[in-house]
């Protein structure tokens, strides 16, 4: 049986003998998974090689309508949306090797579209005069050029970012302040870090070490080698010990004899 | 070359014990049991060791009756032996020469005396067979022939006559014997390598016996010399009868206590015998403990070779602690073991000689032997032969395996089952390659009389003189001389005997350097005007001279010029070289150093390349990293002094392997201008790689991590605080220019490079919290939990772990002088392998520091070479799978620590990596070897090291030169591609082992301006192709390269990489769909991606695709 999954072959350039297929999928998701509609405009592409870019996907899939957005990841799955966080200088990190590309089209139809494309059964060429796809050296020296930022735009970006980061973490804090002693609507106050009575926080270290702490308290509190049983009880418990290493040393040279340890010579 | 198997092996299930075995009643046996092996062994597991490796040694009762019936019918066809007439002794007219010659080198032939062969009159079996305490490896059962008295005649106690007659008794025995069925192999050779007393070997067939070795020894009838006429003192070797001259008057009668001794043992075996038997009958662990100490011996070679301790005198030492009750009858082998060595660690035989015979004086004893253990009779010295050098080696390493009982981890194993070479014990060696020329040395020290008593042997007469003489000009500058003897080989009973010269294995000495001192440049005699003065002159010749010192003292003193570090290191060799030379007439090119050798790989000689770039350092490159320290250490300063930055700096690190001197090669100072292969960008000051030129020379940036104060300022969200980090660079960068503008400063997002004196710099700037930040995330209900991500890993490891690791490494580089170089050469070795990318350099930093804080059973190695051999010998015997390697920095662990930590990891085996490194910093987990090295890969290193390291001590044991380079060259065999890479793009091509001597150097020339541009830094495109290609195809094949400016890239694919497998949507990456619903990757495309992904890198592409499993 044939998976169901539509073929587009490319190779990299014209000289190249071999390439790779590219199997393209509509992406079907249930509704409730991702709310912003769409989904039967999303094209599935599997296999991209590494050095087809999204620029380089662009060429390949605009023909057949306008695109919206392209996400590319490592693995197929949920659509990671693009990250608000990135920026010029401080880009998400790049998806290397062969990866998934989503490509959503403004149009359904341009699916459809798409994947009549590949039942074409042509060859389709990536990297193409005047569109050339740089890799090795000429990427590389490329790539080192890149990462030396000018210091200037740099540090404004930084600015920028940071000026409206801090306005953010004002915005939360006042906010905290707000709701600060003042009920919900169930009537529970919220327990935070400010005020008169600041409740400790909420870690998973904290949790352990309290416990562990009552614990001990406990351990603390018994009285030991005080009854003749006790004392009974810890002769036994060190014989046992002593067997249990025993036993431990017994099945270590058994190990190293099996490995032919203590053949001097 | 081994192919690389890709098989697991599974350690057997943990030990567990049920409740109600743990719990039931104790017998009294076994609360004796428990009780006896807390009171009499260590602990249990070296009882149980003990027991173990007695089985594995001990001759089993089957075997001993098989022994026993062949040599009732050797006994027999000896007995059966045809008698002869009388003839003369030099006419040898009874000896059928054309079967067997005779096997002992006359000089001088003239001999008087007759002698005709009668059936021994008994054979009696003797040695360790006989006492049940030998080993079964290399089994040596001795048979003394005794001679009848009839062979003799008054007098043949003097020169060499009756030694020439054991010979002749012997050699008419083999004669007879070599025709017989029971006799697969009949050979020669000489009792203790000494040539007066030959011996004969026999082989049985392999069939009927195998590893078994029967020894005829021969001698007199008991009571037919008067043991007396045999003390020390007395002259049984006329000197007229040697020299040939005419007999004088006042003929000095010279004492021969060596010839003397050798006779008197022959007289002596069978009493000695009987002594042993009295003490050993009876007492098991006495047996037992002999049984392990002749392992002992054997492991550290010591019973082999002229003069050996071997298992012999060690039975005889124990029990004279027997006789002085420093031993008992109650007491275990272990802790017989342990009182023999503590005894031998504290006893000094040269001037305190020890005696089985009470009443001896032995100030004679002392007169004429070096060391001295007179035998029960009163008139034998047992280590008549002995060098004091053997002895000193033998107290020596019985303190140091004292120590090692003791040890908290090494234990048993490293004393009894570890071997212990020469080369890999001792830090430096030299070695006597023709031993012919020692007979100049004799005349020049006027020995003659030393000639005569070793019967013309010079090796063993001039021996005393050629030690104490190295001893005396070595002084300080070394702990300990050891030697290892020579010995001659076995031959054929028709061939020649060899003579004294005709050595199979040389005279050998070894140093275990002082590391303090060993290098000294001057060395300070006494005051000019004392009389000790002349003394020094006289010894040291023309290299004495006058030099006034700080003090105000004038005194003498040599002075050895030195250039650099690794010259320094040699200084040792040319004090031997001169004083041989001086004082024993020994041309330097008669002697073999070996201990610099393997340095040379360290070396890339200074000289220009074409593009103007200057490459290369001094000597290995000491003083280079020096340089970059002291130039690290002035950078550290200006940061601090930075008082306008936002926060103020908590702490300064160096984390690059370059700054704790572990990197292969130091960087080489970019002092011109001229990177002719990379241009400027615009307005800045940047050097930027070119695709049309070339690439320029390899500048690596030395990384320094900048820890900044905490502050309520630093944003508490990873991206704000990346970009925080950023500008900071920004501002740490104007910083610095504006107060020193000479400095060149470039920030950027991660970091901020400087270049200073030459050397690029690249400071990271980081916040303590930022580790927390990212593991942080909060559940929906509000609780905050801590979980690792990769993000937070790699951040750890860069600000918190590397720079510990670094600290770490420092320190233990600081204790010991050679930890740099052995890392380097490890590192070096394991690069030229292709295994760069598949071990972390901070993991092979870790496995060399292992063998410096845990040097069982030897003592931390002192020089480069011991260090690596030592690296070879460990990857070796690396068993990864069983124990981990633990690292102890400053002796921090305990015993119980020790014990927690193999605790937790046999509980945890599956979630560590294959091969655990553990140091007492970071007790649970082995951070370097997270991801690899694989299994694969360490059972591929093992391999190489296996087949370099026998490479690597046949170069140093064996005569003939081994070409080294052969160690550092891989085999490009197992590779089922290879990638051969344009070698114009790889900035590291100096670096090549290869290219080291085949440069143009160029000597002379200037610093050029300094440079005002940032060079290309860290810009290595293999090392970016090399992780493209990891990232996309690590899932089918594995990719070797040496990061040392290697031009291959080898490909190994993975098993099963290419076998048809179900097409899934989840794995349908880099696959070509097949009939029906399998797919599976494409070679060819595959292959085609390499080209494609490495344009302009990549040379060509070779198949070797019949090796293909696909």
């Amino acid at each position: 049986m044939k998976p169901n999954v539509s073929v587009l072959k490319v190779k990299f350039d014209q000289k190249c003998t071999e390439g790779h297929s590219l199997y393209v999928k509509q992406h079907n998701v249930r509704k409730s998974q991702n709310a912003d509609a769409e989904m039967d405009s999303t094209l599935m592409v599997l296999n991209v090689p590494p050095y087809c870019d999204e620029k380089c996907l662009r060429r390949l899939f605009g023909e057949c309508g306008k695109i919206s957005s392209i996400n590319v990841q490592k693995k197929p799955g949920t659509i990671e949306p693009k990250s608000s966080e990135a920026t010029k200088f401080f880009p998400e990190p790049q998806v290397t090797g062969f990866h998934v590309a989503y490509i959503t089209y403004e149009e359904k139809a341009s699916v459809a579209k798409a994947l009549k494309k590949c039942e074409a059964n042509t060859v389709h060429v990536l990297s193409t005069e005047g569109k050339e796809i740089q890799t090795g050296i000429k990427k590389w020296c490329l790539e080192y050029v890149r990462s030396w930022p000018d210091s200037k735009k740099l540090q404004d970006e930084v600015d920028k970012f940071m000026s409206s980061y801090d306005a953010k973490v004002e915005e939360e804090e006042q906010k905290e302040l707000e709701t600060e002693g003042v009920p919900d609507d169930d009537g529970w106050v919220k327990v935070t870090r400010r005020g008169r009575n600041p409740g400790f926080s909420r870690t998973e270290s904290k949790e352990i070490k309290i416990k562990a702490k009552e614990k001990r308290k406990r351990k603390e509190r018994e009285l030991l080698n005080v009854y003749t049983y006790q004392i009974r009880e810890s002769k036994r418990e060190k014989i046992a010990e002593l067997r249990r290493k025993f036993e431990e040393d017994k099945q270590k040279i058994k190990s190293m004899r099996n490995a032919r340890k203590f053949r001097p010579f | 070359m081994h192919d690389m198997a890709m098989t697991d092996v599974d350690g057997p299930p943990p030990a567990k014990l049920s409740r109600s075995e743990l719990y039931k009643p104790p017998t009294n046996e076994e609360l004796m049991d428990l009780r006896e092996t807390e009171m009499l062994f260590h602990s249990n597991l070296v009882k149980l060791e003990i027991k173990e490796t007695l089985k594995e040694i001990s001759l089993h009762d089957k075997k001993r009756a098989e022994i026993d019936v062949y040599l009732h019918s050797l006994h027999e066809t000896i007995m059966s032996s045809q008698e002869t007439e009388s003839a003369a002794l030099q006419s040898m007219a009874w000896l059928d020469s054309s079967s067997v010659s005779f096997p002992f080198v006359c000089n001088p032939t003239k001999v008087k005396g007759n002698m005709k062969f009668l059936k021994p009159s008994e054979i009696k079996l003797i040695g360790s067979y006989q006492l049940d305490s030998c080993l079964k490896h290399d089994l040596n059962v001795d048979l003394l022939l005794i001679m009848p008295k009839d062979c003799f005649q008054a007098k043949d106690h003097l020169n060499q006559r009756y030694l020439r007659k054991c010979a002749l008794y012997l050699a008419h025995v083999a004669s007879h014997l070599a025709n017989s069925s029971l006799v697969f192999d009949i050979q020669f050779s000489y009792f203790g390598e000494n040539p007066m007393k030959p011996i004969v070997l026999i082989t049985p067939p392999p069939g009927v016996l195998n590893n078994i070795t029967v020894r005829l020894h021969a001698c007199l009838e008991p009571g037919c010399l008067k043991l007396e006429r045999f003390s020390p003192d007395k002259s049984n070797v006329r000197q007229t009868w040697y020299t040939g001259a005419q007999p004088t008057a006042d003929e000095a009668m010279l004492p021969t206590p060596h010839y003397n001794s050798c006779i008197l043992m022959d007289m002596l075996m069978e009493s000695h015998l009987y002594f042993l038997y009295e003490t050993s009958s009876d007492f098991q662990s006495f047996k037992d403990a002999v049984k392990l100490l002749k392992v002992w011996l054997r492991q550290r070679d010591f019973d082999k070779g002229y003069g050996s301790f071997n298992g012999f005198i060690m039975s005889m030492l124990i029990s004279y602690l027997v006789s002085t009750n420093k031993i008992n009858k109650l007491m275990s082998s272990y802790q017989i073991i342990r009182n023999t060595f503590q005894y031998l660690g504290s006893s000094n035989w040269n001037t305190n000689g020890i005696s089985l015979n009470k009443n001896e004086n032995l100030s004679n004893f002392h007169n004429y032997f070096e060391v001295v253990f007179v035998d029960p009779s009163g008139t034998l010295n047992l280590c008549a032969d002995m060098p004091l050098l053997v002895y000193q080696q033998v107290c020596h390493e019985a303190r140091l395996s004292l120590d090692a009982l003791d040890d908290k981890q090494s234990g048993f194993s490293s004393v009894f089952l570890k071997q212990v070479s020469f080369v890999e014990k001792y830090d430096q060696i030299i070695k006597l390659t023709k031993t012919g020329i020692l007979r100049k040395t004799a005349e020049r020290l006027q020995v003659q009389d030393k000639v005569l008593d070793h019967g013309s042997n010079c090796i063993a007469a001039t021996l005393t003189h050629i030690t104490s003489m190295l001893r005396k000009g070595l002084g300080n500058r070394i702990q300990q001389l050891g030697i290892k003897m020579h010995s001659y080989k076995p031959w054929k009973i028709d061939e020649e005997p060899p003579k004294w010269k005709e050595v199979e294995t040389n005279l050998t000495f070894g140093f275990l350097l002082n590391q303090e001192s060993f290098s000294d440049v001057l060395e300070r005699g006494p005051s000019a005007d004392s009389p000790e003065a002349v003394v020094f002159r006289e010894f040291w010749g023309e290299k004495s001279e006058l030099r006034r010192f700080k003090d105000g003292a004038i005194c003498e003193a040599v002075v050895w010029k030195s250039n650099s570090v690794s010259e320094k290191r040699e200084i040792p060799f040319n004090i031997c070289k001169f004083l041989l030379k001086r004082h024993c007439d020994i041309n330097p090119s008669a002697v073999k150093f070996l201990a610099t050798q393997f340095e040379d790989f360290l070396k890339i000689p200074q000289r220009s390349i074409k593009n103007g770039t200057k490459i290369g350092f001094v000597g290995t490159g000491e003083e280079a990293f020096q340089d970059c320290s002291i130039v690290f250490n002035d950078l550290c300063s200006r940061l601090r002094n930075l008082t306008t930055l936002p926060l103020s700096i908590t702490n300064l690190q160096g984390v690059s392997p370059v700054l704790r001197h572990t990197e292969v090669y130091p960087p080489c100072k970019c002092t011109t201008d001229n990177q002719s292969h990379a241009i400027r960008i615009s307005q800045q000051q940047i050097n930027v790689p070119v695709p049309e030129k070339k690439c320029p020379a390899y500048v690596s940036p030395i990384e320094v991590i900048c820890h900044m104060e905490g502050s309520g300022k630093w944003p508490q969200e990873a991206a704000a605080l990346r970009r925080l980090k950023a500008a900071f660079h920004i501002a740490m960068s104007d910083e610095l220019k504006q107060n020193h503008p000479k400095l060149i400063c470039i920030p950027a997002q991660t970091h901020v490079d400087v270049l200073m004196d030459g050397h690029v710099f690249r400071i990271c700037v980081a916040y303590h919290r930022e580790v927390t930040i990212l593991q942080t995330h909060t559940t929906p209900d509000g609780m905050v939990k801590i979980r690792n991500t990769p993000q937070s890993l790699e951040i750890a490891k860069q600000t918190v772990h590397l720079p510990l690791l670094s600290s770490s490494i420092n320190g233990l580089r600081q204790n010991f002088q050679s930890y740099s170089g052995s890392c380097r050469l490890a590192k070096c070795w394991i690069n030229s392998q292709l295994l760069s990318t598949q071990i972390t350099s901070e993991a092979v930093e870790l496995l060399v520091a292992h063998l410096y804080t845990n040097p069982y059973p030897y003592t931390a190695p002192g020089s480069a070479q011991a260090g690596f051999l030592r690296f070879l010998r460990f990857c070796t015997s690396l068993d990864f799978a069983a124990n981990p390697v633990i690292v102890d920095f400053n002796n921090d662990l305990s015993k119980s620590d020790y014990e927690s930590i193999l605790q937790h990891f046999k509980q945890n085996r599956e979630a560590l990596p294959p091969l655990s490194i553990i140091t007492s910093k970071e007790r649970t987990q082995s951070l370097w070897t997270t991801e690899k090295p694989s299994k694969v890969i360490l059972r591929r290193l093992k391999d190489l090291a296996q087949i370099c390291l026998k490479s690597a001590e046949s170069f140093l044991s064996s005569e003939n030169t081994v070409d080294l380079t052969s160690i550092c060259t891989p085999s490009l065999g197992v590779y089922d591609v290879i990638i051969h890479l344009r070698s114009c793009w790889l900035p590291r091509r100096h670096e090549q082992i290869a290219q080291h001597n085949s440069v143009r150097r160029n000597h002379n020339y200037e610093d050029d301006e300094t440079m005002t541009l940032l060079p290309v830094v860290g810009f290595d495109p293999v090392q970016i192709y090399l992780s493209d290609l990891e990232n996309c195809f690590g899932d089918l094949a594995l990719f070797f390269h040496d990061d040392n400016g290697g031009s291959v890239i080898g490909v190994l694919w993975r098993p099963n990489a290419f076998q048809p497998k179900q097409f899934k949507l989840s794995t349908a990456s880099c696959v070509e769909m097949l009939d029906g619903d399998k797919c599976a990757p494409s070679v060819h495309s595959v292959l085609e991606d390499f080209k494609i992904m490495g344009r302009g890198l990549v040379e060509n592409i070779e198949l070797h695709s019949d090796k293909w499993k696909i």
